[in-house]
């Protein structure tokens, strides 16, 4: 049996269809359903006129087509619908009279319930500000609390990074909370508004006058340092305070 | 092949496009008459593919989606026509019923295998006929891809080239699907 299939590479007739398909069972059925081109079905009669073969093939691709034809014809004669044509037609169109009855708001309403095209920006703009949150929040972390400028802190004076220190040195590290791994060690004795405030506090009892302002001497600095050293914080304070209202 | 399409008889035959057309302006009767047309082979087809429970609730739905997009239908651009799109959109509602039953269905399937062959239903003795039956079975033993080419090439009629477009896939594999489940029926006929 020759194959359709090369005869008709061979033929190079123009037609294509054949030369898509796959085997002579396909082409032969194009060929019964009479769906190949007029030059390509020209070409499977020379073929079919010289090979037995091709025409045995045929014969039984015909043979079982008819078998399944007649098969399922008997299959719908002998098996009714679950509802006859003619009930289901009326019912349908009946659906379809209503369907087109409905007011044209309520097929857009259906279509705009079908697909959210209202609310398309809800999602990104949500998004969007979650994230701008979560970024400040992060940049908050990273930055630490506010630190005043040394200028606005009375009895305070800045180092040359700028960070605040206050000058009371009877503070210790153990009178502050340890220092989180984000932040600068020079800078822990103002860490928090607390502790600035207690500094703040400390530094006006120690020093009247602002520390830029007026300088003490070096010998009453190291007077008052030594008292420091050697009296405890309350002790101190109620001395300086004394002395104070001396001097008034 | 046999082609049990029902058509109009006796008054001039208006074409499917023309009652489509008239169908978008707003005239009922054309749909009526459309459905009117195809009940019978769209019916049996959703009967074949789908099952027989399920058939007039499709057909029902195809016919509501053909009215909710017959302004998107073209003829122009649709090879087969109408006829082609209204089985395109049967077939899919199949599809659909199918993926949305999809778990379902292999254990039902089973079971229903298993009753039929221990005792025949009412509806398969009074059709009475032994090869009706087999060839019923024989259908549902079918693969999906090459029971819906055969379905839709017995009642829709279509040519092999727009079937193949419906189904989405190659003219070749089309035809193979068709010549399988042509073997395949004989085969199981002929047990």
């Amino acid at each position: 049996m020759q194959s359709v299939v090369n005869a008709s590479r061979l033929a190079k007739d123009g037609s294509n269809v054949i030369e898509k398909l796959d085997n002579n069972e396909q082409i032969l059925l194009m060929y019964l359903a009479g769906e190949l081109p007029s030059a390509d079905q020209a070409d499977v009669d020379r073929l079919l006129a010289v090979d037995p073969g091709l025409r045995q093939s045929l014969a039984e691709l015909q043979a079982c087509q008819t078998l399944v034809d007649e098969a399922l014809g008997n299959l719908d004669e002998a098996s009714p619908l679950p509802v006859s044509a003619e009930a289901a037609a009326r019912q349908t169109a009946r659906a379809m009279r209503q369907r087109m009855a409905e007011p044209k708001v309520a097929a857009t309403s259906r279509a705009d319930e079908r697909s959210p095209r209202s609310w398309w920006w809800l999602y990104p703009t949500v998004a969007a500000a979650s994230i701008l949150v979560v970024a400040m929040l992060w940049l908050n972390r990273q930055v630490g609390p506010t630190r005043l400028p040394a200028e606005q802190m009375p009895g305070m004076h800045s180092d040359k990074g700028g960070d605040v220190i206050a000058t009371n040195k009877t503070q210790t590290p153990s009178a502050t909370p340890a220092a989180a791994p984000w932040q600068t060690p020079a800078v822990t004795v103002a860490q928090n508004s607390r502790d600035a405030d207690d500094a703040l506090l400390l530094a006006s009892l120690n020093s009247p006058v602002a520390e830029d302002e007026q300088r003490p001497s070096s010998d009453d600095e190291s007077k008052r340092l030594a008292l420091n050293d050697a009296m405890p914080q309350d002790e101190l304070s109620q001395i300086l305070l004394n002395a104070k209202g001396v001097q008034d | 092949m046999a082609v049990p399409i029902a058509q109009d008889t006796g008054s001039p035959v208006v074409s499917d496009e023309a009652l489509l057309e008239r169908l978008r302006a707003g005239e009922a009767a054309a749909g009526d008459a459309l459905v009117k047309r195809y009940c019978q082979p769209l019916m049996r087809y959703l009967q074949r593919v789908a099952g027989e429970q399920i058939s007039e609730e499709l057909h029902q739905q195809t016919w509501l989606s053909v009215l909710d997009h017959v302004e998107k239908f073209d003829p122009a651009s649709s090879g087969g026509g109408f006829k082609a799109w209204l089985f395109r959109i049967a077939t899919n509602k199949a599809n659909d019923f199918w993926r949305s039953r999809g778990r379902e269905r292999a254990a039902k399937e089973g079971l229903r295998l298993v009753a039929e062959e221990e005792a025949p239903a009412a509806e398969l003795r009074l059709e009475g006929s032994e090869q009706a039956d087999k060839l019923k079975r024989a259908i549902q033993q079918l693969p999906e891809a090459q029971r819906q080419v055969l379905m839709l090439r017995y009642y829709s009629n279509l040519k092999f080239i727009e079937i193949a477009q419906i189904l989405g896939c190659p003219l070749n594999t089309a035809l193979g699907r068709m010549h399988k489940a042509m073997l395949k029926l004989k085969d199981l006929m002929s047990e």
